[in-house]
């Protein structure tokens, strides 16, 4: 039976609910007055996820690198090879997908025809249809989308920083895998693929826009008719356990860059699996990394006068404790990534003999209270959020609370505790180093 | 939702709007002009110099952290080029008084009235040397970091590729003045305040609000931070359009050290945002042929032939031109480009189905509906278009989209040539590892 929760917030006098459908699927409705609804539907299985304990043996089984990305691109085509794209083209909606290292998500955007756009959405998921040929044809669209991806130095950074920090997790290979990895991609692997990891139990869809439950409910009623078992749960995914510290100090890549980009990541080994311990502490980090980096922060400032950095790093706190990996990267530009990286160091150094602000504690604090409530403005922001918090057993509303009631001495303390130079790596990307010989 | 447009003098415009369906409000102040040669170095260096620091805010330092302390108040610039135009300014994205208290307890805070005072600050009162010079060391800092981003251009390769796309087929258009590493160099200090003295002094000032604040509020404050403003002259605006149709199909190839090459095709069109009714046929083109999932380069260049990940066309609605463009293989260069201009062929001989003008009628409908869903897009759709005199009203865009005909299509592709064709080859010189 379907049953529905109303969620509120005092703060910012808003609601949204939470669907039980009797499928299995929990569908967040957030109902906002905007033109455009956007609703995501997320797969609690993305791109590390390719070892898996089988349901029958209980043996760990792998999937080629790729999988989850390959299985997103293939659930667009058809009964008869054509696209679904189609279907919501028709109706005035856009559909579109991503996959990363935790989910694979399915959004659509729409004016009118929610209801029907809804529906498309979850038939969408529900029914993969693809043949041997077919899935050959798609390893020439996604080889070019790797190579794309590949002359990125951006990415390749990121990913360096990546390799840097972890010698075996899964979260250190490529989201859409590589050359090789998807050649092996059979439509056998994806069609188990689908029906181990695309059940409700493991999917959570999240709207928001102008539309209402009873409207929302009939297009999941439909959709979802005919399921044989709403209880079905997913494999488990099996992720390296990986809390030694980092594996490499420094990395670096060529790529034809004119200034070096450097990415600095700091591990982060912590062995909570509290989920609610784990969404208070990446409020705290959130905090913690803005008070360290931010362009209203001297560190950043005095690098960028000494003509250390280009412009001020772009930073992210990443965590997924249950998958085994928690991170901070930050990226710039720099022609001398190396003294940068040691003025770093210096820095934190000085910072733990001194402490930390708590005037800047206090600012950075409410730029981030600010932050959340300006949030609320984005449908496509909610959407996301909504099922990022189901996933995770968040409530979406908690966070303005949760930074309301972070203190500066929890904060310092993570200080302390994770910005150690033993868990910090550098990785430069740089035109210095040629690997290869030219070719003609 | 209609701005009301307020001449608080002959100089002084105010565009007002008060919506309450958002927690943020947006307010920018910019001068628009002709754009020459020269501007292009100039007002991007200027801007990045302005943002560093002020009178009442001496270094960056303390003017961000007093952004900060305007509970979260972003700042940024705006310096983009509208066909013969360009626009210079900054904007400032604030938190709805309502919202402050929930931030601070000490809730009130009249941001409108802040944020008005710090873009006079940033667009007014640069800081400037007891010579009335801006400072030398923020100007030689700016000029270096300015020339590593023009050097980092090459980094995306994807990018630079259509940036000189657009320089080789708009030689002498406004679209292709590109900075150069030499002309920031020229710069010093003396030469950029006589750069920013000119322009605030011979250009009109426009003030967009888009918020919760009430009109007499937002008057009010505009007079009080830029009551004062009197230009000696004001520039008029340009309106020329540069539709041509090219002689032959101007060719480049460069040589790049990356996986992948890349296609870029530029075309001349014959409208452009100035041209009424006739515009919409233009969008509905562009959505047919490039844009989107349900266009002819997508499904036909990726779907079907399997050549890139993406492949799309952009059309610039205030020069008519349009590019179109796809990172490849380098030995599909050939393939590449003539499914490209095979579709542009097939849209002039009528191939265009019901299925594919249904689908961009109704993507174009809901990009013009989704411009209500944000402060800064309903700023940058009605100001682009109201500083020019053209009409905004979206109801009636998309009535003039929805009019458009299979024929009007047809008879626009038939005057849609390619002008230019740039190859940037991929010689990957690494490994991955």
């Amino acid at each position: 039976m379907t049953t529905i929760t109303e969620y509120k917030s005092d703060f910012i006098n808003e609601k949204y609910y939470k669907i039980e459908h009797e499928s299995g699927l929990d569908i967040y409705l957030y109902p906002k007055e905007r033109s455009v609804l956007y609703a995501l539907l997320s797969v609690n299985y993305g791109s590390a996820g390719s070892m898996y304990y089988s349901p029958q043996t209980g043996k760990i089984e792998k999937f080629p690198e790729g999988i989850a990305h390959f299985l997103e691109h293939k659930m667009f085509e058809d009964e008869n090879g054509g696209d679904k794209s189609d279907r919501f083209n028709e109706i005035g909606a856009y559909a579109n997908a991503y996959t990363s290292y935790s989910e694979t998500a399915y959004t659509v955007e729409c004016t009118k025809n929610a209801g029907t756009a809804i529906y498309e959405l979850l038939k969408l998921v529900r029914t993969p249809h693809f043949t041997e040929e077919s899935v050959a044809h798609e390893k020439y669209i996604i080889e070019q989308e790797i190579n794309t991806a590949d002359d990125d130095p951006y990415e390749a950074g990121y990913y360096a920083a990546l390799h840097a920090m972890y010698k075996y997790h899964s979260i250190k290979k490529k989201i859409a895998g590589n050359s090789s990895s998807i050649k092996k991609i059979t439509a056998e692997q994806l069609y188990l693929c689908h029906k181990l990891f695309y059940v409700p139990k493991n999917m959570k869809l999240g709207i928001c826009g102008d539309i209402d439950c009873q409207t929302v409910i009939k297009a999941a009623d439909e959709a979802m008719q005919g399921l044989s078992d709403s209880s079905a749960q997913p494999p488990k995914v099996y992720y390296p356990r990986e809390y030694s510290p980092i594996s490499k100090k420094q990395n670096s890549i060529y790529r034809p860059v004119s200034t070096p980009i450097f990415d600095i990541g700091i591990k982060i080994t912590d062995k909570t699996v509290d989920k609610q311990k784990n969404r208070r502490t990446t409020v705290a980090m959130n905090i913690l990394t803005s008070m360290l980096l931010s362009s209203s922060e001297p560190f950043c400032n005095l690098m960028y006068d000494k003509k250390l950095i280009v412009s001020s790093p772009q930073y992210e706190y990443v965590s997924y404790m249950e998958a085994g990996y928690s991170f901070v990267v930050f990226d710039g530009q720099s022609k001398k990534p190396e003294t940068f990286y040691k003025q770093f160091i210096l820095y934190l150094e000085k910072l733990k003999k001194k402490g930390l602000s708590h005037e800047s504690f206090e600012r950075t604090k409410r730029v981030y209270f600010a932050e959340n409530i300006k949030s609320f403005d984005s449908c496509d922001y909610i959407s996301s959020n909504l099922a990022f918090c189901a996933h995770n057993d968040f409530m979406l509303f908690d966070k303005a609370e949760l930074i309301a009631d972070i203190t500066f001495d929890e904060v310092s303390n993570l200080f302390y505790e994770i910005f150690d130079e033993k868990y910090i790596t550098l990785s430069v990307i740089n035109s210095f180093r040629k690997i290869d010989k030219r070719r003609k | 939702m209609q701005y009301e447009i307020i001449n608080i003098s002959n100089s002084l415009t105010l565009y007002y709007l008060q919506t309450d369906k958002f927690k943020t409000a947006s307010f920018g102040a910019y001068f628009v002009r002709p754009m020459r040669q020269s501007d292009n170095p100039f007002k991007l260096l200027c801007l990045r110099v302005m943002k560093n620091a002020t009178e009442k805010y001496p270094n960056k330092l303390s003017l961000y952290r007093h952004a900060d302390n305007m509970f979260g108040t972003s700042i940024q610039s705006q310096s983009s080029t509208l066909g013969n135009n360009f626009i210079m300014g900054f904007d400032v994205n604030i938190l709805n008084d309502k919202y402050v208290k929930l931030v601070h307890d000490s809730g009130d805070a009249d941001l409108c009235d802040e944020a008005a005072a710090l873009l006079n600050q940033l667009l007014f009162h640069p800081k400037r040397t007891s010579e009335g010079l801006f400072d030398g060391k923020i100007v030689e800092k700016e000029k270096d970091k300015f020339i590593d981003i023009i050097k980092s251009q090459k980094n995306d390769t994807y990018s630079y590729a259509i940036s000189q796309a657009v320089k080789l087929m708009c030689k002498d258009e406004p679209v292709s003045y590109i900075p150069t590493e030499e002309a920031v160099q020229a710069i010093d200090a003396k030469l950029l305040t006589e750069y920013y003295d000119d322009i605030s002094n011979t250009s009109s000032l426009d003030i967009v609000y888009t918020g919760a604040t009430c009109r007499t509020a937002v008057i009010e404050s505009v007079k009080k931070h830029f009551g004062d403003f009197s230009p000696a002259i004001q520039t008029p605006l340009e309106y020329s359009k540069p539709y041509r149709i090219p002689d032959d199909i101007k060719r480049q190839e460069e040589n790049c050290d990356s996986m992948q090459s890349k296609l870029v095709i530029g075309f001349r069109t014959p409208f452009t945002i100035f041209d009424g009714d006739k515009y919409y046929i233009a969008i509905m083109f562009d959505q047919i042929f490039g844009s989107g999932s349900a266009s002819k380069l997508f499904l036909n260049v990726r779907e079907k032939l399997g050549l890139c990940y993406s492949c799309a066309s952009s059309y610039n609605a205030f020069n008519g031109n349009m590019v179109a463009h796809c990172a490849i293989s380098d030995y599909n260069r050939v393939k590449a480009e003539r499914e490209i201009l095979a579709q542009l062929y097939k849209m002039q001989n009528g191939e265009i189905s019901d299925f594919e003008i249904e689908c961009a009628k109704q993507t174009v409908a809901s990009a013009y509906n989704s411009i209500e869903d944000s402060p800064e897009s309903i700023e940058n759709y009605y100001f682009e278009r109201m500083v020019f005199g053209v009409d905004a009203d979206i109801e009636q865009s998309i009535a003039s989209a929805m009019a458009v005909t299979k024929e009007q299509i047809v008879e626009y592709a038939k005057r849609v040539f390619p002008d230019t064709v740039y190859f940037l080859h991929g010689v990957k010189n690494w490994s991955n590892e």
